[in-house]
């Protein structure tokens, strides 16, 4: 898995290249770690280029969502393929995270 | 195609096993979703065999057997524990489970395969999909 980081004015772009499974997570967290500790509160992850996910990278992405929500901040989730959403709604997921078609309409959100 | 694999694995040696795996089933031509599902559910049902089942020992194996065709995929995985209360299982989509991190493996795999059936207590699980041509 490569993160790609863009910043937008105060909002962090992180583009998730590869998996998130139970190998790669670990990384994604610390990857979020140091986007909190230096108070970071707008972050979008883009799944473009997200070509797998587990139940792991699920739970991962849920303990994001309840750390930047502790600091008052959000995220959201942008471009997800057609694969990655049914994942998401067969978990019914899709109705923890806010999912947007695109980058610009996650962007104008915050 | 069949394969039989007696393993050992961690954790985090499975998504590159499963990967490589399910690579194998390309000849058959097989839909890239279907692909995504078939690795996702052995992915889901390895990780609770090594996890729950064999308690994280390593001295244990997991047993794993894949029979594919292009009409159907049946796959048996089978870990050396004492099985677990399949049938108790909290549904991870209620409000109340939402929110919580562990709970969808199982879930997933009912969902995503056509047949699944447990045995020995819920230490050998028996996973079938079917394939629409």
């Amino acid at each position: 898995m490569k993160i790609a980081q863009e910043n937008k004015n105060d909002v962090v772009i992180c583009k998730i290249d590869g998996e998130i499974n139970i190998s790669t997570s670990p990384e994604l967290r610390k990857f979020f770690d140091n986007l909190v500790q230096n108070k970071t509160k707008k972050i979008i992850l883009d799944f473009t280029s997200l070509s797998y996910i587990d139940s792991s990278g699920l739970a991962t992405l849920i303990e994001l969502l309840q750390r930047i929500k502790k600091i008052d901040g959000k995220f959201y989730i942008c471009n997800m393929s057609d694969k990655i959403k049914n994942i998401f709604e067969i978990t019914k997921l899709h109705k923890l995270f806010e999912v947007f078609e695109n980058q610009e309409l996650a962007l104008n959100k915050f | 195609m069949i394969s039989e694999h007696k393993l050992n694995l961690s954790l985090k040696d499975i998504p590159q096993f499963t990967k490589n795996l399910v690579g194998e089933l390309k000849p058959l031509d097989i839909n890239k979703d279907i692909l995504f599902d078939i690795r996702l559910v052995i992915e889901e049902a390895l990780a609770n065999a090594i996890k729950h089942g064999n308690k994280m020992d390593l001295t244990k194996n997991v047993f794993l057997k894949i029979n594919a065709s292009s009409k159907r995929i049946d796959i048996e995985i089978k870990d050396q524990g004492k099985g677990f209360d399949y049938k108790k299982l909290p549904l991870p989509t209620e409000k109340e489970n939402l929110h919580k991190y562990s709970g969808r493996g199982v879930f997933l795999i009912r969902k995503l395969m056509t047949q699944v059936k447990f045995f020995d207590n819920g230490a050998r699980i028996k996973m079938t999909k079917l394939l629409k041509k």
